[in-house]
């Protein structure tokens, strides 16, 4: 464990020096990592100007659930979706030896690797613009909803990382197929949205989606004290189960995996 | 897919709050503003930041006695024609076997305005994507411009929700802007919804836009050619 902390935080530095390489392309990414962080919140502002509410979330709520959106996507595009899209390439590429060839766990060096510290903007956008809609809401933030929304934010993460790693672990038996990195950026989106949406369309694409809405729906809940014990346990029951999966079908990949030159 | 399923979801709860945006008319706005976004949003701008600018291959435009700007609409157009004709048989699939509706322009003056409209746009659109391609001439690391253009594109470009569904200030500020007159007002156009008066005012500003950014173009060109540096044998 000692050792994965000093690789990470040799990571972090790494990243952090490649950032500030190109001083005007910094200043460039921050301000649309800015823009970003209200975007989603501006696509319900804009959809909701004349309606108090949809599918029984009030309009604030709406917008709670799209600032809590940018924290969580910002977590993501910090330590995860990078890293992904980065595997995806090296597998096509044939590239993943020099990944595999270090003295430490596979999966760890292939989807840690990069950290993208600009999205931690959404991060604090995210956090200012929730703590305004609650406020406007007039609901109360303690201790336990601060444990309970990092838990359920963390649990989120859990679950979208394992999505992606089964679905991008697949590729080596099929490495063309390198381009579902974009399908899954978009399907990611799918948690910005309420659950209830998602009952308009089939049975079968719904029960495809439900994991999805398990990424972000239970953070928002926590802030709205709408949460209980048993959706608690439904996130952490699809967590583990996905993180299970992944890491067996990431083990199971490897097997398959062979170089462009071997 | 996303919006169109909160549209949906939204027009059934209050639907008489959007008046003529019924469920039939925004489905039919976002397949076509799905459609009209193949052909007429240029993707030249990667390949002039990152190709040409960054990598150095715009040398290769410099020694021939053809200019950059014309060169680059040669090799993008044969694309967008391509998109076009593919853009013709979706809208015709969607049109005649699935049956949506999908309402268009048919007296011959609105025909020959709206195709105006969709030739302007075309041009707003490449001359918009040459200019922000240009920019990498200062960015070194094109992403963030892009990223913010991208921003732009959705909130002001129609592409979230029709305008006129927008609260007054954005929707007056997305008129100013140049990105509704690439997509926004074509397929609006050729929907039908603007009367012949509309019509020649969004034409007059597609004009303007296009002379203030071919300006914007000149201006970068001549400024940025001057930083320009390649090597090679």
């Amino acid at each position: 464990m000692k050792k994965y902390l000093f690789v990470y935080k040799t990571l972090l530095l790494l990243n952090w020096e490649a950032l500030v390489e190109y001083r005007t392309s910094f200043f460039t990414k921050l301000f649309s990592s800015m823009l970003y962080s209200a975007y989603h919140v501006i696509t319900i502002l804009l959809l909701t100007s004349t309606v108090p509410s949809v599918f029984g979330w009030s309009r604030y709520e709406l917008l709670l659930l799209a600032s809590t959106y940018s924290v969580f996507i910002g977590f993501y595009h910090m330590i995860i979706s990078q890293n992904m899209a980065r595997l995806a390439e090296e597998i096509y590429f044939g590239r993943l030896d020099f990944l595999l060839l270090k003295p430490i766990d596979s999966q760890f060096s292939a989807t840690f690797w990069i950290i993208d510290f600009i999205s931690g903007t959404r991060i604090v956008v995210g956090l200012l613009l929730s703590w305004y809609f609650l406020q406007a809401m007039h609901l109360g933030v303690g201790f336990t909803e601060v444990v309970l929304y990092i838990s359920a934010i963390a649990l989120g993460l859990c679950i979208l990382y394992s999505i992606w790693l089964s679905v991008i672990s697949l590729t080596i038996f099929n490495p063309r197929l390198s381009n579902v990195v974009d399908l899954l950026f978009h399907i990611s989106e799918i948690g910005r949205y309420p659950r209830e949406m998602y009952k308009q369309v089939s049975v079968f694409i719904f029960a495809i989606l439900i994991p999805f809405t398990f990424i972000m729906i239970p953070a928002t809940r926590v802030l709205l004290h709408d949460f209980s014990a048993r959706q608690a346990l439904e996130a952490v029951g699809v967590c583990a189960v996905l993180s299970i999966l992944a890491r067996s079908i990431w083990k199971i990949s490897l097997r398959s995996y062979t170089s462009a030159s071997s | 897919m996303l919006l169109l399923l909160f549209w949906q979801g939204a027009i059934r709860e209050h639907g008489e709050v959007y008046g003529v945006w019924t469920s039939s008319a925004i489905t039919s706005y976002y397949l076509l503003i799905a459609i009209a976004s193949s052909f007429l949003i240029v993707h030249i701008e990667e390949d002039v930041a990152f190709r040409d600018i960054k990598d150095g291959a715009l040398v290769k435009y410099l020694l021939r006695p053809f200019s950059y700007f014309i060169v680059k609409f040669m090799e993008e157009l044969p694309w967008r024609v391509i998109q076009g004709l593919l853009a013709i048989v979706v809208f015709l699939f969607f049109r005649f076997i699935v049956g949506i509706p999908l309402p268009i322009v048919h007296r011959p003056l609105e025909i020959l305005l709206v195709s105006g409209v969709f030739v302007l746009a075309f041009a707003i659109s490449y001359v918009f994507k040459m200019v922000l391609g240009l920019t990498a001439f200062w960015t070194t690391d094109f992403w963030g411009t892009l990223s913010i253009e991208e921003f732009l594109f959705s909130v002001f470009g129609g592409i979230i929700a029709p305008l006129v569904l927008y609260p007054s200030v954005f929707a007056r500020i997305a008129q100013v802007l140049p990105f509704a007159y690439i997509v926004y007002f074509p397929v609006v156009a050729v929907e039908g919804m603007l009367s012949i008066y509309e019509l020649l005012r969004v034409l007059g500003a597609q004009v303007a836009w296009l002379i203030i950014l071919y300006g914007v173009y000149l201006l970068l060109w001549n400024r940025g050619i001057k930083k320009f540096s390649s090597v090679g044998q």
